[in-house]
């Protein structure tokens, strides 16, 4: 009797365990498939004699971990279980659009002026720095 | 098996009809993982273009990116700055 309720807690954390494992692969396979070409070049979308094709940089992290396990209490009752947790981001941005119309087939940039603008504030910042620290250093030696 | 820490591929897509032309896509990925972790982390992004007319001839068109181009063009436009700055006003002798 005692060795059946033990076979089930372990079938039953066998398949907890399954389960998880499913959905962890399935969690991977999505994440895999930020690494696939369909992932940075999407659906081209037909206007007129013009084919336009979006495409994107695709950045994604991911993380995660699973454990399970069994064991006896004080009274000799068996017990188990099993968790897991995980985490990750994707982030998408566009980067250029494909145009191909019966004459050419050319490639159009798209530029974030807001990130490039970010980036000139950033650089401006850099050199205003270093020239008032290295200005304002001679001048307090100075005057002490 | 044997799984890659750094693994760089770049990848051919379907390739796409617009009219009389067939576009093969090309991507460039980059996969890292570590050893004993689950997980990773993946950048993909469009590498360039394969163009093939209706008489065979090929063509290979590029897809920059030119935000990101820009980007580090600043900030290594800054830190080069601040660098003649620093050589510039440092305390000789």
């Amino acid at each position: 009797m005692d060795e059946n309720t033990d076979i089930k807690k372990d079938m039953e954390m066998v398949d907890d365990a399954s389960a998880s494992i499913d959905t962890i692969k399935q969690t991977l396979d999505k994440f895999l498939d930020t690494a696939d070409v369909s992932a940075v070049y999407g659906q081209p979308i037909q206007n007129g004699d013009t084919l336009i094709i979006p495409t994107a940089e695709v950045l994604s992290g991911m993380g995660f971990g699973l454990v399970y396990g069994g064991g006896r209490d004080a009274e000799g009752d068996a017990g188990s279980g099993s968790g897991g947790g995980g985490g990750g981001r994707v982030l998408s941005r566009p980067v250029a659009v494909i145009i191909a119309s019966t004459d050419e087939v050319r490639v159009e940039p798209v530029v974030d002026i807001t990130k490039v603008a970010l980036a000139a504030l950033t650089a401006s910042g850099f050199m205003m720095g270093m020239l008032l620290r290295m200005m304002g250093g001679p001048r307090a030696s100075k005057e002490s | 098996m044997a799984q890659d820490l750094i693994k760089l591929e770049v990848q051919a897509g379907n390739p796409i009809t617009a009219g009389a032309k067939r576009i093969i896509p090309f991507s460039r990925s980059l996969r890292i993982s570590f050893p004993g972790f689950s997980g990773g982390f993946i950048w993909n992004r469009p590498d360039s273009i394969l163009v093939i007319d209706s008489d065979g001839q090929e063509q290979q068109l590029a897809v920059p990116d030119l935000t990101r181009i820009a980007q580090i063009a600043f900030i290594a436009f800054g830190l080069i700055v601040s660098f003649i700055i620093w050589l510039y006003f440092r305390p000789k002798g």
